[in-house]
């Protein structure tokens, strides 16, 4: 059978083959094999959204001025006739109002921006609490961290340009952040700016940064972030018939690439219809930028809206010293917060693979509940986030629930200090529980609530055993062998449930405790991380670092 | 099926070689029992089945022809639906007027149509690859994350060679220099970069404020006279003559008349005149322009970040994350009794900066 089709098919790609060699790796990338799960899909959300950014963003610039250069604004918004403006502020209202199609496509960029940040966020919590970031995922952890910064800092720049009320207020409070900085600060700002706050460079050289150089950088670091998860192939939950060694799914190609293509539009119909009937950043209502007002209950968009609460939580702190002054009450919160919080994020697996002595290679992934402390300090982390976002909008709950904005400063000051490790309890103490009611299925069975009286007079609840499909994923995934049911046996532990091996020689003193402050240090972490017994992923032998990619 | 990999001879692929035409098997419909175990690519000989699949179970998604029928014209309703919505988006863009009720109506046709079209085809796949695809199960090895070790040792030694002959070692003179021209290759960047702005001198200090000039409203322009203020009101001024606002961004001032008697402090009396005082509007913080007054208790509330200012005592700070009062600008009034400022501020108005005494 040579049809049109068929042959124009087999003619093209014999052309590229012949030029290209590529036949192998096409093949190859056909029968890619792709796990399933519906939490695989939120980086494709990330991606996704990105795609459509670059699209509805390109159409934008074709309108848009950045530019400060004041006008008299004459277009056919009726409020804001015959009011100076500057050019970026005219033109974002020109795209929202003369252009056909031009406030959808605002909208859906916008929506798409919290949507493209918001789902890295969720793919980030995905990754942390399943261990896929462990080796030899760590590449991809880092280049993953360094997505969301930058995905942050461009939704910053993107919603200042418009130069409304509302962004031009955010743009003051990072200019007086910057300001902050000891030493260098005022002179960083005034370079940035082109001399004091506001002058008339700054949105040229946001509009350049937002439409070129962070991008830029977006683009080259989603293809990498891409490439080598094609190279590594994807990370599966324990199962049936999965191991270390296969990957278990559907082929890229026809089904993969039909159903991901699919979700493609999908995500692209529902931001059209959230552009459609979801209003958002109506900046005509907001007025131009004026450095005399500013509009009550303004906040940034919610991922801005961490770093606006921690400075809200900051005390007034400020030190002066051989008259100089260091504003503790903007440092703090807009760079040494964020940046010890992003630091930590982006060295975790390292500080896990250092602590744990972890240094095998992981496909399969771990329930959060297997794994205590990780699970623990993931929630505690969030908690801290979460407070700080709660103070971005403590006018709103003030307002909407008639709170005292004093006393709710004081109370969420407490909380963001006492909450994150009362929460790391709770969740570690929850995840441990979970694991014994697993255990208890896996060598007692389901517990049927039928009371039977034995001979002897004795009285037992009748118990059913675990299909053995089932206590097989529960046991891979606690780490076990399956116990004969029925013998109540202890549980045998999985393969190398060891605790790490003690470290001698060197860094060990003569009475066996660690000699160094960095290795006393290394085993307060170790038993941080092992004191259950049952919780993080055993270590593997030194000696035998990478045995899990050789069968 | 089986859970357990098998194992597959990979052979190197000699390019010279023809490499034979890849068996077709691609066939929608085809039956469990006939799908090979093993994909055709194990039988090939010399091709190279490195991350070819292990197992690739199948079976059709729909049996009986009806169901299969029906699922077809399912999707199809849908990519027709897409095109309709397609039209519709035509029609609307056509026909509505922009001006309409501020182009809401506009944005929820084009929006609407939009966002049915893209779910249309969105929806209309994933229905086709759920019911009319073969429901697979593929199982691929997965290939070993490092190299062989002599390969890493050969590509080690590889670069350490270039290394070596490169002398990076031996020519030490050469290194320095290198190190030293690399070193200072960055400064021409560097000032290339020094004219994106101005450096920061008087700038940071100076208001606009000047001897004699008269407090004038920020957005009528009118100079402000004695008795234009109701007791326990404010006003926001700025200096006469400002060009725009945001060329003058740290000269909003903030004029607030007590009731005699009212004002604590001395100090602030005296700067102001007639039960007036005059503070700068741009928040000691973060700077943004304070806005929110307590007519009663005289507090003066910035709404981002919630700083609060007792203005019948020097503005000083009374709750949130401020850390110095705000400046306050001598004010007087002139013959014709209209309030001016007696200089520029006597202390930095605005954000606390690293220069700031």
């Amino acid at each position: 059978m040579s049809s049109g089709p068929e042959k124009a098919t087999r003619t093209t790609l014999r052309y590229v083959d012949d030029r290209l060699g590529s036949a192998g790796f096409l093949r190859r990338s056909f029968n890619k094999v792709f796990p399933d799960h519906w939490s695989f899909m939120l980086g494709e959300i990330a991606l996704y959204s990105f795609v459509i950014l670059l699209l509805t963003g390109t159409y934008l610039t074709l309108f848009f001025h950045a530019s400060s250069r004041e006008v008299i604004y004459n277009g056919s918004y009726q409020e804001l006739r015959g009011v100076s403006m500057t050019d970026a502020y005219a033109s974002t209202l020109h795209i929202s109002f003369d252009v056909r199609g031009g406030l959808l496509m605002r909208q859906i960029h916008h929506w798409a921006a919290l949507l493209f940040v918001s789902s890295i966020c969720v793919h980030l919590f995905r990754v942390f609490f399943t261990g896929a970031f462990r080796k030899p995922r760590t590449l991809n952890w880092h280049i993953g961290v360094g997505l969301l910064v930058l995905s942050i800092l461009e939704g910053f720049a993107g919603y200042s340009l418009p130069d409304d009320l509302l962004s031009g207020t955010g743009v003051r409070i990072a200019y007086s952040i910057i300001e902050g900085v000891p030493v260098v600060g005022t002179y960083i700002a005034y370079f940035l700016f082109g001399g004091q706050y506001p002058g008339q460079d700054i949105i040229s050289r946001l509009f350049i940064i937002h439409v070129l150089l962070i991008p830029g950088i977006l683009l080259a670091l989603i293809a990498a972030h891409m490439m080598i998860l094609w190279h590594q192939k994807h990370t599966d939950f324990p199962g049936p018939g999965k191991t270390e060694h296969v990957v278990v799914g559907t082929k890229f190609y026809p089904t993969f690439f039909l159903k991901t293509n699919g979700f493609l539009f999908i995500i692209f119909g529902v931001l059209a219809l959230l552009g459609a009937f979801a209003t958002i950043n109506p900046v005509w209502l907001y007025g131009p930028y004026n450095a005399g007002q500013v509009s009550a209950g303004s906040q940034p968009d919610w991922y801005i809206g961490f770093l606006d609460g921690a400075v809200r939580l900051t005390p007034n702190w400020e030190t002066h010293i051989f008259h100089h002054t260091i504003s503790w009450n903007l440092i703090i919160p807009g760079l040494i917060i964020p940046g010890i919080m992003f630091t930590l994020l982006a060295m975790y697996p390292s500080i896990e693979a250092w602590i744990t002595k972890d240094r095998a290679y992981h496909n399969l992934l771990q329930r959060p509940r297997d794994v205590p402390v990780r699970t623990a300090l993931g929630v505690m982390s969030i908690t801290f986030y979460a407070i700080l976002l709660a103070a971005g909008g403590n006018d709103i709950f003030a307002t909407t629930f008639h709170l005292s904005i004093q006393a709710e400063i004081w109370v969420l000051r407490v909380a963001a200090i006492v909450l994150p490790p009362i929460m790391f309890k709770i969740t570690k103490r929850i995840c441990l529980g979970l694991q014994h009611h697993d255990q208890g299925l896996l060598t007692h069975g389901i517990e049927t609530g039928i009371i039977r009286r034995l001979p002897s007079g004795e009285y037992i609840e009748v118990e059913e055993p675990l299909d053995p499909e089932s206590a097989a994923v529960l046991a891979s995934q606690l780490g076990v062998e399956v116990p004969v049911h029925g013998h109540h046996a202890e549980l045998t532990a999985g393969p190398e449930p060891t605790p790490p091996p003690v470290q001698t020689g060197s860094r060990a003193g003569a009475s066996g405790k660690p000699a160094t402050m960095l290795a006393r240090a290394h085993k307060k972490l170790e038993n941080f991380f092992f004191v259950d017994g049952h919780g993080t992923e055993p270590a593997s032998e030194d000696d035998e670092p990478r045995t899990l990619s050789r069968p | 099926m089986s859970d357990e990999p098998r194992e597959i001879e990979a052979e190197v692929v000699h390019r010279d070689e023809p490499a034979p035409r890849p068996r077709r098997r691609i066939g929608r419909r085809a039956a469990p029992e006939d799908a090979p175990p093993l994909p055709p690519g194990t039988s090939l000989e010399g091709v190279d089945t490195h991350g070819d699949l292990l197992v690739d179970d199948r079976e059709p998604a729909t049996v009986d022809a009806r169901e299969d029928r029906f699922a077809e014209r399912q999707v199809s309703a849908l990519f027709i639906l897409a095109t309709l919505a397609v039209i519709g988006f035509i029609v609307a863009y056509l026909t509505i007027s922009q001006q309409h009720n501020y182009g809401q109506y506009m944005n929820y046709a084009l929006g609407g149509t939009l966002g049915l079209a893209l779910l249309g085809i969105g929806a209309g796949m994933v229905v086709w690859a759920k019911k009319l695809m073969p429901h697979e199960k593929a199982i691929q090895e997965r290939e070993p994350f490092h190299s062989p070790e002599e390969d890493e040792l050969l590509t080690e030694d590889t670069f350490l060679q270039g290394v070596e002959d490169m002398g990076l070692g031996r020519y030490k003179l050469l290194r320095r220099t290198l190190l030293g021209a690399l070193g200072v290759l960055p400064l021409p960047a560097l000032l290339l970069l020094r004219d994106l702005g101005p450096l920061p001198h008087d700038g940071l200090i100076k208001t606009g404020w000047k001897k004699g000039l008269r407090l004038v409203d920020i957005d009528t322009r009118v100079p402000v006279k004695l008795g234009d203020l109701e007791i326990g009101s404010i006003q926001t001024v700025m200096p006469e003559g400002f060009s725009t606002v945001n060329e003058f961004a740290l000269a909003p001032t903030i004029l607030i008349r007590f009731a005699p008697g009212q004002i604590k402090s001395a100090k602030e009396a005296n700067w102001g005149a007639q039960n007036h005082v005059a503070y700068s509007k741009i928040c000691s913080h973060a700077g943004c322009p304070i806005s929110l007054y307590e007519q009663q208790d005289h507090h003066l509330l910035c709404p981002c970040h919630q700083s609060t200012f007792q203005m019948d005592q020097d503005a000083k700070v009374i709750f949130g994350p401020a850390a110095r009062p705000l400046s306050q600008l001598q004010i007087s009034l002139d013959s014709e009794g209209y309030f001016v400022a007696r200089g520029d501020y006597k202390q930095p108005v605005g954000p606390s900066f690293w220069e700031r005494r």
